[in-house]
């Protein structure tokens, strides 16, 4: 037996209400001084028995009416099989895993997965009789429980599977199996079916899950302790076509600049497919072109574009509608600004301009009296003023031949690359080798041994590379034209998990030795340069390629602005904003028109706003007095390929497992035919008006 | 014209001050409600002849008979032969209970009042005994008007206690009266009917004329408790805690017993009974009394 409201039993304290009563009337009583005692105690002799049965009885009946009325507002069900099933304790409980991953949009005429998916849990719904319970978990990478404790309101649940919506996340059936394994143990019901619905997407079933034995282990025990079903809601040979988010060539952006964007468009069709690929900016369309896509496989794409102002801007490209239209648009946010600063920390200064270490590159970022050649806003500093430097402002910081750092700034540019920061050292005469090999090793990973000083020229290892990319094929400006009298040599460090090189050799000198390296320190890079940026040890500076090698470096080496405007639905949203936004109100614009607040905590010379694990792909914007800031959100690509796992791969995958497969899901039985828990109340309604008139006829009877 | 209290009323008479006022009310509303007076014919109705004694009224000579006989005789009438009535009232503490005015006490009272304004309106001996384990107080028989008030006045300062004891009163008050004639017995009769009866059997035994009057408050008769109730006798230390609608029926079923066996031991025993309930009219106590005097005087 179960009860639709089990919390109202509590009710079942007040069937002592009688009891209470009849003992304070015991303490309610009138006195009378009476003449005729004979009588009475004898009237009393004769019945005291049948008193005291009668006020037994009448307790009885008025204890069991409170307690049958808390027991019918409770609305008890009873089993299938009524009181038979009631007695042997027999129910059921279904567990329903219901994917809304954005694969089960899919969609074939008027039917999606989804739909298919409801209809089915509609199934076993309607399977299901008065007294079984039902608990109902939608899944996406991460299971949500919205039944959480079994119920055995039916409605209920059917109204939660119907409210259901499709997320524009992806899917990981492992982990919704793995979810339910505490609570299908712990129900106490003799029969458990967990039910999977899912359009069986192949990334669902994650093999690479499977080798934690604690998984596997938990799966195999849920088969176990209940049945489980797989009920397979997709369509046979589903195709899709996708298009995967933008990129654009160049992560510093001015007012006026012109770029391109590229794309991959995804044809997981059997068949070749011809389509129109849209670009917007800011919701505009700017180009449209088509693309040929062989099946199974991908077509690029490339647009050119301009933005003329500072800000953000949204690059969106749209494919044409097919039967899963979620994944037709991809999103990038691009930051246009009016340049990017960097810092150069003058290691060695001279007495003349020229002789500082840091001149010549100043120089090329920044002719003086001439133009940027890259928007590069470069500011020279000496070592004794780093302590009250704000690294974060700027978006590279230079280190030429600088001999050490105070420890507190080592830890400070450390963290700054952290949060994707770049670091470009140039050595020189000055360095302290015992300083690099200890404090900066883990930044530069490499060793310094020693200076070499022998003549040698330069080489790029590969002109492909984004910093070189400049310099293919040309002959006056070719960098291997400079001559380096000194250089130290350097080891390059192992890297500690994979056991090969921690940084990449981008340049070497003619006898192999590493020229610059490169290694990526969290979200920022870190280059070492083995020679120095002045004339002391070459005649590099004052080659034509010289300013061009720097102004590529710096600009590759920057830290992408755009870089925390662009996330994945299931991301944090994180905006880093300056401290006088804390005192702003702060709103945040989201896909399909949804809007809500955001508030910002305080982080150093920051405010931090956060809206965590965004729901929607799509644009959102953040609001505020003097601030317009676009953030964009993308569908994770891998859900886009409805690639279905067979249910032969399924048993392979799943070993260990029993499950049944079913594709789709028609109730075996016909509507519940149970008694519904209102008619088990209505029952016990009848029981308590017989019971009421059984105690007026009583109680008049007896004290008449 | 508005309507004259019923002072037959025992609401009425329990209202007014003074019992010996009460008392000549009741009677004369009493006779007043007669068509024709009950002691007419028997109180001034001839009796015998008896021979001329010289002072004796001249208004009373037969001149018939002497035309006849040539003989003086005078003319004697029945009311100069008195009665000796005994009022035997309880005073037992049971008597002062009373759901309303008046209680049992009162109500036995306006009885023993009103039957001796009318007996001593008569000329007739009244004498007055109050009794409750033994004989209280005792009021010797006297024919003289004044004598009412008297009876009145005991009665009206006597407060009702004590416990009754039948058998050892009625036996006493038997012995005391030397002469015969009628005996008023009022009472409650809470107690033992053995004894009760016994006590009748030795009043009847001394030739006496016995008339019982049973007094019980409307409530000792219906019983119309509805509350849980502790019940504490009045005469004694029992009590009972009852749901008091449960035990109705038994208890006048054990009432209607009681009151029926003692109806028919006084009836068997050539006594009249009359049972009357607190809020029931004088005027049945009288007519009973009247009727019972009656036929007394026919015997």
């Amino acid at each position: 037996m179960s009860f639709v409201h089990p919390l109202l039993l509590i009710g079942l304290v007040a069937a002592s209400i009688p009891i209470v009563i009849h003992l304070l009337n015991k303490r309610r009583f009138r006195i009378v001084d009476w003449a005729a005692m004979e009588f009475l105690l004898a009237s009393m002799r004769k019945n005291n028995r049948r008193l005291r049965i009668e006020e037994i009885l009448l307790l009885v009946l008025r204890t069991l009416l409170v307690a049958l009325l808390a027991f019918a507002v409770a609305r008890p069900i009873l089993g299938s099989g009524g009181l038979a099933a009631f007695l042997s304790g027999a129910k059921r409980t279904a567990v329903i895993l219901f994917d809304t991953s954005f694969s089960m949009g899919y969609r074939q005429g008027t039917a999606t997965s989804l739909s298919r998916g409801k209809e089915a849990a509609g199934a076993i719904l309607s399977e299901l009789r008065g007294g079984d319970s039902v608990v109902l978990t939608s899944f996406t990478r991460s299971p949500h429980a919205l039944i959480k404790e079994p119920t055995t309101d039916l409605r209920l649940a059917a109204a939660e599977i119907d409210r259901l919506v499709l997320s524009h996340d992806s899917s990981d059936a492992l982990a919704a199996l793995e979810s339910v394994y505490e609570t299908a143990r712990a129900c106490d019901a003799p029969t458990k079916t967990v039910y999977l619905i899912s359009d069986l997407h192949a990334i669902s079933f994650n093999q690479e899950r499977l080798k934690d034995p604690g998984l596997v282990r938990k799966l195999e025990e849920l088969s176990r302790v209940a049945e489980l079903v797989i009920v397979d809601v997709g369509f046979e040979e589903p195709g899709n076509l996708a298009v995967m988010p933008p990129k654009i060539d160049s992560t510093i952006l001015t007012p006026g600049s012109t770029f391109t964007v590229s794309g991959i468009v995804k044809n997981y069709t059997p068949s070749p497919q011809t389509l129109r690929v849209d670009l917007l900016l800011d919701g505009s369309t700017q180009g449209t072109t088509t693309v040929k896509p062989d099946p199974q496989g991908e077509a690029s794409v490339s647009f050119i574009a301009n933005v003329s102002t500072e800000g953000t801007h949204v690059v969106e490209l749209k494919l044409e509608p097919d039967n899963l239209d979620l994944d037709n648009r991809s999103y990038l946010s691009v930051l246009v600004r009016q340049g990017f600063k960097v810092l150069l920390v003058d290691g060695a200064p001279g007495k003349e301009k020229a002789d500082s270490a840091a001149f010549y590159v100043k120089e090329a970022l920044m002719p003086e009296g001439g133009e940027s050649l890259a928007a590069a806003k470069p500011e020279v500093v000496s070592v004794e003023a780093l302590p009250s430097i704000v690294f974060d402002e700027f978006d590279v910081v230079v280190f030429a031949n600088v001999a050490r750092l105070p420890s507190e700034v080592v830890q400070q540019v450390a963290s700054y690359t952290e949060r994707g920061g770049s670091l470009l050292f140039f050595l020189g005469d000055n360095v302290d080798r015992t300083f690099y090999n200890e404090s900066l090793r883990a930044l530069t990973g490499c060793e310094l041994r020693e200076v070499k000083t022998e003549t040698a020229g330069l080489t790029v290892k590969d002109y492909s590379h984004p910093a070189f990319r400049l310099f293919k094929g040309l002959r006056l400006t070719r960098i291997e034209s400079a001559t380096f009298k000194s250089r130290w040599l350097v080891k390059v460090d192992a890297d500690k998990d994979t056991g090969s090189s921690a940084g990449t050799v981008l340049m070497e000198f003619g006898s192999g030795e590493a020229a610059l390296t490169e290694r990526r320190c969290g979200d920022g890079k870190v280059f070492l340069f083995t020679s120095s940026a002045d004339t002391r040890w070459s005649d590099f500076p004052t080659r034509p390629a010289y300013p061009a090698f720097v102004n590529e470096l710096v600009r590759y080496a920057a830290r992408d602005p755009s870089r925390s405007l662009n996330i994945a639905v299931g991301d944090n949203l994180v905006a880093r904003l300056p401290a006088e936004f804390f005192a702003r109100k702060i709103d945040l614009d989201m896909p399909g028109g949804q809007q809500t607040s955001l508030s910002p905590v305080p982080e150093g010379n920051w405010v931090i706003c956060r809206q965590p694990s965004v729901p929607y792909a799509g644009v959102y914007t953040i609001r505020a007095e003097g601030l317009e800031r676009q953030y964009v959100a993308n569908l994770p690509a891998d859900e886009s390929n409805l690639q279905r796992i067979s249910v032969g791969e399924l048993r392979k995958v799943l070993s260990g497992v029993e499950f049944k497969y079913r594709r789709g899901y028609r109730a075996e039985a016909g509507p519940t035919t149970g008694e519904s828990p209102s008619e088990i109340t209505r029952l016990l309604l009848y029981g308590l008006i017989v019971i009421a008139l059984g105690e007026l006829f009583l109680a008049q009877r007896f004290t008449r | 014209m508005p309507e004259p209290p019923n002072y037959l009323d025992p609401k009425i008479l329990a209202k007014l001050q003074g019992l010996e006022l009460k008392a000549r009310l009741i009677v004369e509303g009493f006779i007043s409600g007669q068509h024709r007076s009950p002691f007419h014919g028997f109180s001034v109705e001839f009796a015998e002849h008896r021979q001329y004694s010289p002072g004796d009224d001249l208004r009373h000579l037969d001149w018939r008979v002497f035309g006849k006989q040539d003989r003086f005789y005078i003319k004697q009438y029945e009311e100069e032969t008195n009665l000796y009535a005994y009022i035997l009232q309880d005073k037992s503490r049971s008597m002062g209970y009373g759901s309303s005015a008046p209680t049992k006490f009162e109500y036995a009272n306006y009885i023993a009042a009103s039957l001796a304004h009318l007996l001593l309106r008569q000329r007739d001996s009244v004498a007055l005994v109050l009794f409750s384990e033994g004989v209280e107080r005792f009021l010797p028989g006297s024919t003289n008007p004044a004598h009412i008030r008297q009876i009145t006045h005991a009665l009206e300062e006597t407060v009702p206690e004590g416990k009754t004891d039948f058998g050892a009163t009625l036996h006493d008050i038997a012995e005391r009266m030397p002469r015969r004639g009628l005996v008023i017995l009022i009472s409650d009769f809470l107690g033992d009917l053995s004894d009760i009866l016994l006590g009748l059997k030795h009043l009847r035994h001394k030739r006496h004329e016995i008339i019982v009057f049973q007094v019980l408050d409307e409530y000792e008769v219906t019983f119309p408790f509805k509350e849980l109730t502790l019940f504490r006798g009045m005469e004694s230390a029992q009590q009972l805690f009852a749901e008091p609608r449960s035990l109705r029926a038994q208890y006048i079923n054990e009432l209607n017993q009681f009151v029926g066996s003692l109806r028919s031991e006084c009836l068997n025993n050539q006594s009249d009974f009359v049972m009357l309930k607190t809020s029931d009219p004088l005027d049945i106590a009288l007519a009973s009394f009247v009727a019972t005097r009656m036929a007394t005087s026919k015997r």
